[in-house]
């Protein structure tokens, strides 16, 4: 058990009387006690307001998104309409192609 | 400058505990609680108070979470450092010599009659030696020998710099030196002999 270390005082100290074993159930349970009645005291609008503006701004983003995709749309329904319309009066205007 | 950043093993358990994880909580009380305890009896001496300190240590460590900033210090120095205060106010407020009560007055200068008891004094006086250190000084030698801390470490617990720590630590070691200069023969001749044979 008895070292004999190059620092005669470190090998003293070494013989200072054993550290007793901790009550470590006791201090845990008190501990977390402790834990539990902190976390249940936390406020928690702040979570729940930035969840709630998180949701406005991917709702509003999205319903931005729609919009223009679907204006984008019709844009191109009413043109391909016209282009259809064209082509038809184009064929039954009975052009003289050597003009 | 920016603060230096440090490699902190109980990191994940800490970020985890200020989120509110309940289990990462007990596993960081369970890692910690040893040292903390260990320190505090070394420095009090008593186990109701150790307890007491212990207990109020891991309090504090639940108050500072939220507000806890990673890598800008390692968690178990800033336990030592409340865990020391928390003794150190004690040991003002009760103005007792830690180990007096407890351990037997000097020892019978005759041949002892075995090695149990003979250890029982040895460790009777190195813990007097060291009760009878001043608070700062029995601090930084077990911080720096029972907690095996480096001496910038043990400065920040402390307060100080770590010119100022290897000081306290020579005057410590002077100290105890003198308080067991007696004892020295006496506790290396049955070990040598025995090594010997």
């Amino acid at each position: 058990m008895t070292q004999i270390s190059s620092d005669p005082l470190a090998s003293l100290l070494e013989q200072a009387g054993p550290v007793p074993t901790p009550p470590l159930a006791r201090i845990e349970a008190a501990a977390m006690a402790a834990y539990k009645a902190q976390n249940l005291g936390r406020p928690l609008w702040p979570v729940r307001l930035a969840a709630l503006a998180a949701l406005v701004i991917v709702g509003f983003g999205g319903f931005i998104a729609f919009q223009s995709w679907q204006t984008s749309q019709s844009n191109q329904k009413a043109m391909q309409a016209d282009a259809d319309a064209f082509a038809e009066e184009l064929i039954t205007a009975n052009l003289d192609p050597t003009y | 400058m920016s603060k230096p950043h440090y490699f902190d093993p109980l990191a994940g358990l800490v970020e985890k505990a200020r989120r509110g994880d309940t289990f990462a909580a007990r596993a960081l009380v369970k890692a910690v609680t040893p040292s903390i305890w260990n320190l505090s009896w070394r420095l009090l001496h008593d186990a109701a108070e150790a307890e007491d300190v212990t207990q109020e240590t891991l309090i504090r460590l639940w108050k500072i979470l939220p507000s806890w900033k990673p890598g800008q210090a390692r968690i178990q120095t800033w336990l030592h450092l409340v865990t020391t205060n928390l003794c150190f106010d004690r040991l003002r407020k009760s103005r007792r010599f830690v180990y007096g009560e407890t351990l037997p007055e000097q020892s019978d200068p005759s041949p002892l009659p075995d090695a149990g008891l003979l250890q029982e004094v040895m460790q009777s006086r190195v813990d007097r030696a060291l009760g009878g250190l001043p608070h700062r000084q029995r601090a930084a030698i077990i911080l720096t020998h029972y907690d095996a801390l480096p001496a910038r470490e043990v400065g920040v617990i402390l307060g100080i710099s770590v010119e100022a720590v290897e000081s306290l630590l020579a005057r410590a070691r002077r100290a105890l030196r003198l308080a067991l200069k007696d004892d020295k023969q006496e506790f290396f001749q049955p070990s040598v002999g025995g090594t010997a044979a």
